[in-house]
């Protein structure tokens, strides 16, 4: 045990050396942009404090070393699945978001021409895309032609939907006008089945909260007849059958 | 029995706060008093706590688990109450939103002007205040989304509107097709959320119908282990039937509780 406790205490000092989690560059981006939160910061406190639980863990009698290992484990793990939430959460508000503000960019596009569109669409931006959608419009300014503009937007999300979106906004400053109404139906579809799936999830995820409720009547009743049967055993060994 | 007290006083408060600030009481008796479906579920509750109260009778508990669980459950009721007036309120909220962007809409492609859609939205729906309101700052030229009129800040109200606007405007031979993508959007809207209502009240009654379950359960378990040994002479008895009975009404009123989530995402508005 004293030999697994040194073991575990010099990789808790090696890994000082060694990145811990590796994020995807993308997500990084997102995270430093978005949420604030300063990773190598986090890097550095995360391995500081795995050395003191592996210190600490040298005095730990044996018989709950096993124990401690568990619980620094998860108290080392936290900060990751805390980033890992809020990433998610960031994503999903994304699906939202974006779909409903492509939708105000369609009904300006009926009598506007792309950058107009873009610009009025910009009192109903979210907090998210504001900063985005700014940029857009000021590359669009500058140099109405170019594709990039439109492939990099929000390429940190790395989301195939917001691509397939501004690949539809792209081709409508290109086209004849017939064409260019059959392209904004299409555009209109595709966006109003993204609103779809989406509220179709969050409307799921809303009851299935509600659905861990079933677990505690059936956990109650459990302990009450585990719980019952085990006083009436007592009762037995201690006082003999009484029937 | 101090931590149900402490529970179900904090839910109370919380509720009690939420009512005083939205002067619910203000809109939700007219409400209560039409609806019949109201009391179906006031009474779904009553029967259950009474029930409850029933079983801790017919097992001979404590004085004190009656009074407590008579008292939670009165404040259970309350919650109840409370969740359920918010629920037809979101309803008729609802209703009368999408009710009123169908209207909009379809008027809007025959009229072809704001104010007269408005107008007729207001003959159509009984003459709103609200309504009233729109049709006064449409006049004086207001954003019909950002004046103080108390309307969902919905981005398919808020899309209608802006189609309307540009419309107006500018003219636009396209602007019929998009109202009617977004009249199949609106319609969508209303096929998932009802759907998604009835899930909720499917979900409520299998809860309520697994507590009963369960309590059938432990009465069985109990006649099961009476015959080995009498468990009233148990030491651990009245404390396990009294926190057992305490989760059971929580878990039954926090049923409720699916009621009380808005028919509008909040995400949807902007």
């Amino acid at each position: 045990m004293i030999m697994l406790k040194i073991i575990i205490l010099c990789l808790a000092v090696f890994n000082f050396f060694i990145p811990i989690f590796s994020i995807k560059e993308t997500n990084r981006k997102l995270i430093e942009k978005h949420l604030e939160i300063d990773l190598d910061r986090i890097q550095r406190t995360r391995k500081i404090e795995l050395i003191i639980y592996s210190f600490i863990g040298v005095f730990i009698p044996s018989a709950y070393f096993i124990m401690w290992t568990i619980v620094c484990v998860f108290l080392s793990l936290r900060t990751i699945f805390k980033i890992n939430k809020l990433l998610q959460s960031l994503k999903d508000d994304l699906n939202y978001q974006f779909p409903i503000w492509i939708r105000f960019v369609q009904s300006n596009l009926q009598n506007n021409t792309v950058y107009q569109s873009l610009y009025l669409s910009l009192d109903n931006c979210s907090h998210l895309l504001k900063g985005y959608v700014k940029k857009l419009i000021q590359e669009v300014e500058n140099n109405p032609l170019q594709i990039n503009h439109y492939e990099t937007f929000m390429e940190e999300f790395d989301n195939y939907e917001i691509k397939k979106m501004m690949m539809h906004l792209y081709r409508y400053n290109f086209i004849g006008t017939s064409e260019s109404t059959h392209q904004l139906q299409s555009q209109i579809t595709a966006s109003n089945q993204w609103i779809e799936e989406t509220r179709q999830q969050l409307f799921n995820k809303y009851r299935e909260w509600y659905k861990w409720l079933v677990i505690l009547p059936m956990i109650s009743v459990t302990f009450l007849f585990i719980l019952l049967m085990f006083q009436v055993m007592v009762s037995i060994l201690e006082g003999g059958w009484s029937l | 029995m101090v931590i149900s007290i402490i529970v179900f006083s904090i839910l109370i408060l919380r509720q009690g706060f939420e009512v005083y600030k939205l002067k619910l009481w203000k809109k939700g008796i007219n409400y209560y008093r039409q609806q019949i479906k109201f009391s179906r579920l006031v009474i779904q509750y009553i029967i259950l706590c009474v029930g409850i109260i029933s079983v801790c009778i017919y097992l001979k508990l404590d004085i004190n688990t009656y009074i407590l669980l008579g008292l939670n459950g009165m404040m259970g009721f309350t919650l109840v109450v409370d969740w359920t007036i918010k629920f037809y309120q979101n309803e008729a909220q609802f209703n009368e939103t999408t009710l009123f962007m169908m209207h909009l809409s379809s008027f809007f492609k025959t009229t072809k002007k704001t104010s007269h859609a408005l107008q007729e939205c207001s003959k159509m729906m009984g003459n709103k205040t609200w309504i009233q309101q729109l049709i006064i700052s449409n006049q004086e030229g207001k954003d019909l989304m950002n004046s103080d009129i108390p309307l969902p800040k919905h981005y398919l109200l808020k899309s209608i509107f802006t189609i309307m606007d540009n419309t107006e405007k500018y003219g636009s031979d396209t602007a019929l097709i998009s109202l009617q993508y977004l009249d199949i959007d609106v319609d969508r809207m209303i096929e998932q959320t009802h759907y998604d209502i009835q899930e909720r009240i499917k979900l409520k009654d299998k809860l309520l119908m697994l507590i009963v379950l369960t309590i059938g359960v432990a009465l069985t378990s109990y006649w099961l282990l009476n015959g080995v040994v009498d468990v009233h002479t148990l030491s651990l008895f009245q404390g396990i039937m009294s926190a057992f009975f305490q989760l059971m009404l929580f878990t039954s009123v926090w049923s409720f509780r699916l009621l009380a989530q808005p028919w509008f995402l909040k995400e949807e508005y902007v």
